[in-house]
């Protein structure tokens, strides 16, 4: 269990710093945009500690459309990294699906194909009920 | 009437949107490092018997055409070779530098079809709406859920076991490729165009007997103009990155050199002979980085938000 963990380290830390980026970049945007809103300004004025006002008032509306795109990542996620599988030699969905390929033994392939569709459908459906959750100003019709 | 008066009468030429916003760019250091980082590459496959010091898949000192040293192959990094030799004993720069080529044939062909198709279907979605809209708009999520890097895997491999020995492989994956990045551009010129068309001028052209098709064409497709230039340009960077790691898997097509089938190739000696996989890596991590330092910039400069 303990060599596991360790032989995942790296894909895991590699796969990590490839979906780092744009998050970090739609946190900083998003937060841009929230903390120029009135409410931040009615907050601050009423006495609250400016750690409250980033973090409860601020970062909690801000987090609304990032959670759609974590979403979708995450349902990219699922579709395994083949490359990263590949290169690390670790038995994932990914590197059975490359070797299957090459192998061309179509109901592998099928298969896989159809689960990570699903997959990615079943977390589309999740952001955008969670969506709806969370965002007082929508509710599902 | 005196010079200075003369001066004044004449027609003040003004600047146009693209000047300003190249003056925009320019001040965006990191744009600029992109831009460069692009023409370099530019340069490179233009000029590539310039720039490379072997001719193309010249077995060094075995072949009569390929100059001096003797042959050597998985040879270190030296001076007769920069980057070493790869397996079958060709010099690794000059391979690098004859693979520029395919990898912008990749990178512009594969955009250029994406952009076309997520160009028309997001102009018309947006201009028309209702059950048009609709339907497109499911059309696009079901091209958004499949996994399209997958699909590829299987298209390639199916392809060179039918035709191992065909040559315009390279063109199969520009077209897959293509064909299935469409879906994310489409859905935001589709936004870009749903705001464009409530504008005044657009009623009025419709008022006095415009055809959809002349107002889609000569009315919305300049409008959303700025966000098409941004978004060709990332998925240049989107395209080569794909293609190079389809290539590194094996699944690369049949008689191209790209980066991605050179790192392939040495991918199995990357213990002993690290410089195989490694340099064709890193030019690889170069043009893609270009790229999207160029599109971010690019971005920065065509936000109609941020017009003076």
């Amino acid at each position: 269990m303990l060599d596991q963990l360790w032989h995942l380290t790296l894909p895991a830390t590699v796969y990590t710093f490839a979906l780092l980026a744009p998050i970090v970049l739609l946190v900083r945007s998003s937060m841009l945009e929230v903390l120029r809103q009135d409410y931040i300004l009615a907050a601050r004025a009423s006495g609250l500690g400016e750690r409250t006002v980033i973090y409860k008032h601020g970062l909690r509306n801000a987090l609304i459309p990032i959670v759609t795109y974590v979403g979708l990542y995450f349902g990219g996620l699922l579709a395994g990294a083949p490359v990263t599988e590949t290169v690390f030699n670790w038995p994932g969905v990914g590197r059975q699906f490359v070797t299957s390929t090459t192998q061309l033994d179509f109901p592998v392939i099928q298969a896989v194909v159809v689960i990570i569709t699903l997959m990615t459908l079943v977390a589309n459906l999740v952001t955008d009920v969670t969506y709806a959750y969370i965002d007082p100003r929508i509710r599902l019709e | 009437m005196s010079p200075p008066t003369q001066q004044r009468l004449q027609r003040n030429r003004g600047v146009s949107q693209w000047a300003l916003a190249w003056r925009r760019l320019k001040t965006n250091k990191v744009a600029i490092v992109g831009l460069g980082m692009v023409g370099m590459f530019v340069v490179m496959a233009a000029f590539d018997r310039l720039v490379a010091l072997y001719p193309p898949q010249c077995l060094v000192g075995l072949s009569p055409s390929c100059p001096s040293p003797a042959f050597a192959s998985n040879a270190p990094p030296s001076a007769a070779h920069p980057f070493g030799t790869d397996l079958t004993g060709y010099d690794v720069y000059s391979e690098i530098v004859y693979g520029t080529r395919a990898a912008f044939v990749v990178g512009l062909g594969a955009s250029g079809l994406t952009m076309l198709i997520a160009i028309s279907i997001g102009l018309v979605a947006g201009y028309f709406g209702g059950w048009i809209d609709n339907v497109l708009m499911r059309l696009t999520e079901v091209f958004l859920v499949i996994p399209f890097f997958l699909i590829l895997l299987v298209f390639l491999q199916v392809t060179i076991k039918l035709a191992p020995t065909a040559t315009g492989g390279i063109w199969l994956v520009v077209f897959i490729i293509g064909a299935f990045s469409w879906p994310g551009a489409a859905r935001i010129i589709r936004a870009e165009v749903l705001r464009v068309r409530e504008f005044e001028f657009i009623a009025a052209s419709r008022q006095i007997g415009a055809s959809w098709f002349r107002i889609l064409l000569r009315h919305l497709f300049p409008n959303v103009l700025h966000i098409v230039i941004v978004l060709a340009t990332l998925q240049i960077a989107n395209s080569i990155l794909t293609e190079a790691a389809v290539s590194f898997l094996g699944f690369g097509a049949p008689n191209s050199n790209t980066w991605g089938q050179q790192m392939y190739t040495s991918a199995g000696f990357i213990e002993q002979a690290w410089w195989g996989t490694l340099f064709p890596a890193i030019f690889v991590t170069l043009m893609v980085m270009g790229f999207n330092l160029l599109g971010n910039g690019l971005r920065d400069a065509l936000d109609p938000r941020l017009r003076e």
